[in-house]
């Protein structure tokens, strides 16, 4: 079974409260029916703006909230069903890297007791020179030295903090580990420090899974295996990561794309860029059944207003939510398949 | 009557702390052209929103300028009093900041902040100035202004707040607008519509502006001319163009190969070995030579490299060169 990790209609809703006694109880829907299977091996990425649901998708994952709706899988058994042991299992096998490196690690400890915790709790209990000897191995796969053993959190920058997090969280050896924006608070030269040792990692490591959280669709390219677009909670397109970028199939990922910088830039300062603006008012009712995008989309049409927002696959690995881009081309792989 | 707004001229900035002194910013010198963006660009830590800072005269206590001289309109902003500079904030040159959300008053409705700003500079009576309000938030594209106006900061999202704070910059029409990494906390999608709403209102205006910036890409995207920080000094600078698709100086060149792309051929990513440098005690010569790949022994850790004039106003600070 190759899938580590898979969900199947996942949602997360939280109650919005005005009043005491609404008729109709509003949700904010942050994650709204997502189906995802990570394979072993691979940098999963989720890419989306913020209010997009990635984080709230990754803290799913993770257990520390629970699902409104759905199940999540660990190697084919169910999270919430699992009794002690396999739970332990399961918490043992997935660690987390977060995006402020300055509030993930613990002031009162040294990089020793911080890096001893996850071995002592998943590993078990291991003579001194044992432990001294696999911590030394872990520091050199991050480049970091003894001597920064005995130093607190607060001695070091923001990239070494974030390698120091990464070293904690291949420590108790993972299957998988979930990176929520690691290197946003980074400067791009420590950033690009931070992402050659994760493709490193993934290339020493031949067994573990990455899930990749960012905003940022450069960082994504270089990573990624698969990824995954998010758009207020849904999923709008999934590809492998050269498909995602040549031939985007949905509005929104277009839209993503065309607002990267790039030094490629033709309109530069010719004030030709003009992004259409949308009303955000709008007199449509709450129509239920209208897409997500509906008001940002250059691309939509009346079919629109009553859409199921479900992928569906066009070829190659590549699901899209939307069919108004490349119609002829799913239609034509339907003819193949 | 000279085409330069801004003339910033061997510029020498500490800091003392009660761990030594910093020293902040050595030999600054640029000018910045009237009509004309230029991009401060540089990595945190690099001095690039000191100078900013400085130039507005917002400097700690503990700022302590040793050298230099700052022309605005060919008037020395150094010797100006702190009364002389509350006109000139505000009115002649404006800020916007990182974070909408700390620039702007908790307490206070958008309307409020715009007509504080207004009637600081202005004597003008409460119709008019309601009409300037609703006038300037429908020119940064806030559509329905007057909902807007009786709202507060907080009822508003990222970049509708950063529209406000731009609103509030240009409200009386500066002929300098520094922008401190005014996207960075902004969507990618924001980002964009929120640069091109002020690359249209710089054209309109005819107003310079200093972007202030760590993101290469962005620069590219909107500046004439590029100044590249390192440690407190300028490494490089000249036209965007030139600068970045010609980098001279190691910095700029590891700078711009650690930067990923979403184009077709994916390289690997160089990254910068080591950490910016301590500037109680900045190394000796060139301020990069802890880091540079090339260093020259002897040379480039003793001596302040002489300014190297490539072509077309490019200069670059470096021994080999």
């Amino acid at each position: 079974m190759k899938n580590l990790i898979e969900l199947q209609g996942i949602k997360k809703y939280f109650p919005i409260n005005y009043r005491l006694f609404d008729r109709k109880k509003k949700w904010v829907k942050a994650v709204d029916g997502v189906d995802i299977r990570i394979e072993k091996r691979e940098v999963f990425s989720l890419v989306g703006e913020s209010g997009s649901g990635k984080t709230t998708l990754a803290n799913l994952i993770l257990g520390i909230t629970q699902p409104t709706e759905g199940n999540i899988f660990f190697k084919g058994k169910e999270i919430s069903m699992m009794k002690n042991k396999d739970l332990k299992e399961f918490h043992k096998s997935i660690s987390v890297v977060f995006q402020d490196p300055f509030s993930s690690l613990n002031p009162r400890m040294t990089i020793m007791d911080i890096l001893k915790e996850p071995i002592m709790e998943n590993i078990g209990v291991i003579k001194n020179k044992d432990l001294k000897e696999y911590i030394n191995i872990l520091l050199n796969k991050t480049a970091l030295r003894e001597e920064h053993l005995f130093r607190y959190a607060h001695e070091f920058s923001g990239g070494q903090r974030q390698r120091i997090a990464i070293t904690r969280a291949i420590a108790a050896k993972p299957e998988f580990i979930v990176l929520d924006e690691p290197t946003s608070g980074l400067d791009v030269s420590i950033q690009a420090q931070i992402l050659n040792l994760l493709l490193d990692l993934k290339e020493k490591y031949e067994s573990i899974s990455f899930l990749f959280i960012s905003h940022d669709m450069a960082v994504i390219r270089y990573v990624s295996t698969r990824i995954a677009v998010m758009y207020k909670g849904k999923i709008v397109e999934l590809a492998n990561n050269s498909d995602l970028f040549n031939n985007p199939l949905h509005p929104y990922t277009k839209h993503l794309l065309e607002s990267v910088p790039n030094f490629k830039s033709i309109n530069k300062k010719s004030g030709k860029i003009k992004s259409k603006e949308f009303n955000t008012f709008s007199n449509v009712n709450e129509n239920k059944n209208i897409c997500n995008y509906y008001f940002k989309c250059h691309y939509r049409d009346r079919e629109c207003l009553n859409c199921t927002q479900e992928l569906h696959f066009v070829g190659n690995n590549h699901y899209t939510a939307c069919n108004k881009i490349g119609g002829n081309l799913f239609k034509s792989e339907e003819i193949i398949k | 009557m000279t085409n330069k707004l801004l003339e910033i001229e061997n510029l020498k900035l500490n800091f003392n702390d009660y761990m030594g002194t910093v020293e902040v910013l050595d030999k600054i010198s640029f000018s910045l052209n009237k009509n004309s963006w230029l991009g401060l660009v540089g990595e945190s830590g690099c001095g690039k929103s000191v100078t900013a800072f400085t130039i507005l005269r917002l400097l700690p206590e503990s700022a302590e300028i040793k050298n230099g001289d700052i022309l605005f309109k060919e008037a020395n902003i150094l010797a100006k009093t702190e009364k002389e500079m509350q006109k000139i904030r505000g009115k002649e040159i404006s800020m916007i900041f990182q974070e909408p959300q700390s620039a702007l008053d908790p307490s206070m409705r958008i309307g409020a902040h715009i007509t504080e700003t207004i009637r600081a500079h202005r004597k003008i009576n409460r119709k008019e100035v309601k009409l300037q309000a609703l006038d300037i938030l429908e020119k940064v594209e806030i559509s329905n202004p007057r909902y807007y106006l009786n709202r507060y900061p907080h009822e508003l999202s990222g970049g509708m707040n950063q529209r406000v704070c731009i609103a509030l910059a240009l409200v009386n029409d500066p002929s300098l607008l520094i922008a401190d990494e005014f996207t960075t906390s902004l969507d990618v999608t924001i980002q964009k519509r929120i640069l091109e709403l002020v690359l249209e209102i710089q054209k309109l205006n005819k107003m310079s502006v200093l972007f202030i910036t760590h993101d290469l890409a962005l620069a590219h995207e909107c500046c004439d001319y590029i100044v590249v920080m390192y440690a407190g000094q300028i490494v490089e600078k000249g036209r965007a163009d030139k600068v970045l698709s010609s980098p001279a100086h190691p910095y700029t060149k590891a700078l711009l190969n650690s930067i990923p792309g979403i184009s077709k051929d994916v390289k690997r990513l160089q990254s910068i070995d080591g950490v910016v440098p301590n500037l109680i005690k900045p190394p000796a010569g060139c301020r990069f030579h802890t880091r540079c790949k090339h260093k020259i022994p002897n040379i480039c850790d003793k001596l302040f490299p002489k300014v190297r004039h490539l072509d077309d106003g490019h200069q670059a600070w470096c021994h080999l060169l």
